[in-house]
């Protein structure tokens, strides 16, 4: 729906038409490589203009961003004394955002999935619980509250469970979005029309990258890993292979050194190859700003090309990338795309070959605007405005039927504990009524 | 002189800091003349839904008088013995149920999205604010623990750190190639992390005091020493007794003690008390109170391989080991951990007291 607005409808369409709402937004907004808090910095300068935004985070920080923050596990406690209307998450691959993954189980929301497949199980408790259950029963509250101790099928590496938990769920990549929709949305149609799923752009700024250097050497430069994914094994012989002088600038983690080094050395490329610690969009942009061409051609499932690809391609460099993964919505006339396998060395030497010697600059433009017009932060805050006016009062539905099926899961909870405490077949009395409901009604657990 | 009420809580056939802890306290309370006796309850972990009526159980307890006695003052440590009432109720606090703050969303926790355990977890946190806000005295066994407190029920407090349950018993010898590892068997405390670091550490073996809480953790230990070939190499002491584990702490090379985010931790006193550099990881919470890294131990990642590194440095550089052994013990002098800190402990705890006037007279002497 977002991706296929007319220019001229989003024009019409103005934040301010609405009313303002109070949003919850849950997100990472510390890991510097993140692309949740590279998102978060972007959007909420603009939507909190407009609606009441507080943050929910690991911190306990009490403003983050310029909003209010509390720590996520506090949310139950904001929502009761002042309700939300809408609960965002964003969810990501990485320990730093794992919290989003924990609480979208707690209370509904938009999901905006940027990494669909996820490199671990999560915590067991929170992986191996009955949210399939929890689903159904929400959409029929005369099922009984599921069994407890028993061991549940798990479904890896897809977010296929924080995916479900979400009645709308956002995806930042349409490769994502495809595979989910082929994948796993039919299987958690609880009612014919209730889980919704969109593409969504993330926002780019390139404000602050310098135009293309015009010397030369021509240079390089990728946030590639050097794991067999990152293809580096492939791209660091064909640039060798290049006849007339070059460089590249490598950005990657610390943890990733040694490895990069290894492929360094061992393409004897040493002299070429400046490696760049601490991966990030900032440096990213701080490094195109002296490079020709941005090499992307990490094919894997994990990860997301976002926002590095789109910085590269919105500043106007040359770009190659993976036609495999989320490199296949890449449009062809964007950038320059490889099929991995046994030509991929020649493919991608074809290439560097041919932008030294044409200076090939045919694609920039297109790509430009591509990103100018999809990814520019306004555009993305404004989409992002209306579905939360459109979800919103579907979302008050929700949560109106999510807290019934909490108000269940009290009665439940207290019948445990009922039975826990009477279970004793040495007990002659009820010991929860004679000895432990006046406690419990005065710690407000029991009304 | 006082009637005093500690409340603890007692994990059957496990033995931990706590218990050290309320022992100490009530030995100490004793020696300054007032009248102390223990309440204990046990406490089940699971299942998990009964944690509400264990909470419970101590908040309908009356232990406002016994025979007619009045009990001047009650001292909780942890959960969930602060839902005891008394008007005049002080805390020191050693934990919460960490399954739904500290450890919430991890590995380490049970608790996960079933809207029971949602309703478990909201239900418990309401009920910490309220019993303990009821505290005329808040206190914390160290900064981690007064952190988690504010930042998750919003109350201040103030640290008291417990002083070494063994006073100035602890003492130093030449060491000898072992590592010693202190505390409860769990997966918390992390022992394969030492485990298979004693895999990359050739010329060291390693002891291990402590009971088995968890024994699918002893299982998955027992596998790792099995996988490695270790058997030769590690000894597994249980419980001993005091003068053995001073004399343990004493010859040791070093000390490894690497628990998850751990509230205080003991045995990081103790081995700094027995001149032991301590190795720890930068994620063990409270022991990073006390451990500078390359002065009193080492502080690295909670990997084998950076374990391993940190105790093969200390196998290879003795003038080393024994420099950062002897700052730790300076560190422990110095701060009044020994048995002088107990003043300040009971000046805390026992601050209610102070506005309130105490009905039971000091006993007289016989005679009088």
């Amino acid at each position: 729906m977002a991706d296929g607005m007319e220019a001229h409808s989003m024009a019409a369409h103005s934040i301010a038409a609405h009313r303002s709402l109070r949003i919850a937004w849950f997100s990472d907004t510390t890991d510097a490589e993140g692309i949740s808090s590279y998102c978060s910095k972007l959007l909420l300068p603009i939507l909190a203009k407009e609606h009441q935004i507080e943050l929910f985070s690991e911190s306990f920080a009490t403003t983050l961003l310029g909003l209010p923050n509390h720590h996520y596990l506090k949310a139950y406690r904001c929502h009761r004394e002042q309700p939300f209307d809408i609960f965002f998450y964003q969810l990501e691959d990485g320990v730093a955002a794992r919290f989003v993954r924990t609480y979208l189980g707690i209370m509904p929301g938009i999901t905006w999935v940027h990494d669909l497949f996820l490199s671990d199980l999560g915590a067991e408790a929170t992986h191996n619980s009955p949210w399939e259950h929890s689903i159904e029963q929400f959409y029929n509250n005369s099922l009984p509250f599921a069994a407890r101790s028993i061991s549940r099928h798990k479904l890896w590496p897809r977010a296929y469970r924080e995916a479900a938990l979400s009645p709308i769920d956002l995806f930042s990549s349409r490769w994502a979005l495809n595979e989910f929709s082929s994948m796993i949305s039919s299987r958690i149609e609880a009612e014919p029309g209730a889980h919704r799923a969109e593409y969504l752009a993330i926002p780019i700024s390139c404000a602050g990258i310098a135009a293309p250097p015009q010397q030369t050497p021509l240079s390089f430069a990728t946030v590639c890993g050097p794991d067999l994914e990152g293809r580096a094994h492939k791209f660091l012989p064909a640039l060798k292979g290049l006849g007339s002088p070059w460089q590249l600038t490598w950005l990657i983690d610390p943890a990733e050194q040694s490895a990069a080094e290894i492929l360094v050395r061992e393409f004897s490329v040493v002299d070429q190859v400046t490696l760049v610690l601490g991966r990030s969009p900032e440096k990213w942009s701080e490094i195109l700003s002296s490079s020709h061409v941005a090499i992307h051609l990490s094919s894997t499932p994990f990860g997301h090309l976002g926002p590095y690809l789109q910085l590269a391609l919105g500043s106007g460099r040359l770009a190659i990338v993976s036609d495999t993964f989320h490199g296949e919505e890449t449009p062809n006339t964007s950038a320059f795309k490889i099929t991995p396998g046994i030509h991929e060395y020649a493919q991608i030497l074809g290439v560097f070959e041919a932008i030294q010697k044409t200076q090939l600059h045919t694609l920039t433009l297109p790509a430009q605007k591509m990103v100018a017009s999809e990814n520019d932060p306004a555009r993305i805050a404004l989409c992002l405005s209306k579905i939360f006016q459109e979800s919103a009062p579907q979302m008050a539905l929700i949560m109106q039927r999510w807290q019934e099926l909490y108000q269940s899961a009290h009665v439940a909870l207290l019948a445990e504990v009922r039975e826990l405490a009477s279970s004793s077949e040495r007990n002659e009395i009820d010991v929860y009524k004679e000895l432990l409901s006046q406690s419990f009604l005065e710690l407000g657990w029991s009304s | 002189m006082a009637k005093i009420l500690v409340l603890g809580v007692k994990v059957p056939f496990t033995h931990g800091g706590q218990e050290v802890l309320v022992a100490s306290l009530i030995k100490k309370l004793r020696e300054r003349g007032h009248e102390v006796d223990q309440i204990e309850l046990p406490f089940n972990p699971l299942p998990k839904e009964s944690l509400l009526t264990q909470a419970a159980m101590w908040r309908a307890l009356d232990l406002s008088e016994f025979c007619g006695q009045p009990i001047d003052l009650v001292i909780a440590t942890k959960f969930p013995s602060y839902f005891a009432r008394h008007p005049r109720k002080s805390v020191w606090l050693v934990h919460q149920l960490r399954s739904i703050y500290d450890l919430y969303g991890g590995q380490y926790s049970d608790i996960g999205d079933d809207p029971r355990d949602e309703t478990l977890r909201r239900l418990i946190n309401d009920g910490d604010n309220k019993v303990l806000a009821e505290c005329k005295f808040i206190s914390a066994i160290s900064k981690n623990v007064a952190e988690r407190l504010a930042a998750f029920n919003g109350l201040s407090s103030t640290v008291l750190y417990p002083p070494l349950p063994l006073g100035d018993r602890y003492r130093t010898q030449a060491p000898e190639p072992y590592v010693l590892s202190v505390g409860r068997i769990c997966r918390i405390k992390r022992l394969d992390l030492m485990i298979n670091a004693l895999a990359l550490t050739p010329k060291l073996s390693l002891k291990v005091v402590g009971v088995v809480d968890d024994p699918q953790a002893m299982e998955y230990f027992n596998n790792i020493i099995k996988q490695h070939g270790l058997e030769s190499r590690i000894e597994l002491l249980g419980r001993v007794d005091d003068d053995e584990l001073v004399s343990l702490y004493s010859k040791a090379l070093g000390v490894f003690y690497a628990p998850y985010n751990e509230d205080y931790g003991y045995v990081t006193l103790e081995a700094l008390a027995s001149s032991k550099p301590v190795v720890t990881a930068k994620d063990s919470g409270g022991t990073l109170e006390f451990i500078r890294d390359g002065e009193n131990g080492f502080i690295v990642d909670p990997t084998p391989a950076a374990v391993a590194a940190a105790f093969n440095t200390l196998v290879a550089d003795s003038e080393l080991s024994q420099r950062l052994g002897s700052a730790g013990r300076r560190m422990i002098e110095s701060s009044g951990m020994l048995s002088a800190g107990w003043d300040s402990v009971i000046e805390g705890l026992l601050s209610p007291l102070s506005a309130h006037e105490v009905t039971q007279a000091a006993p007289q002497a016989v005679g009088a």
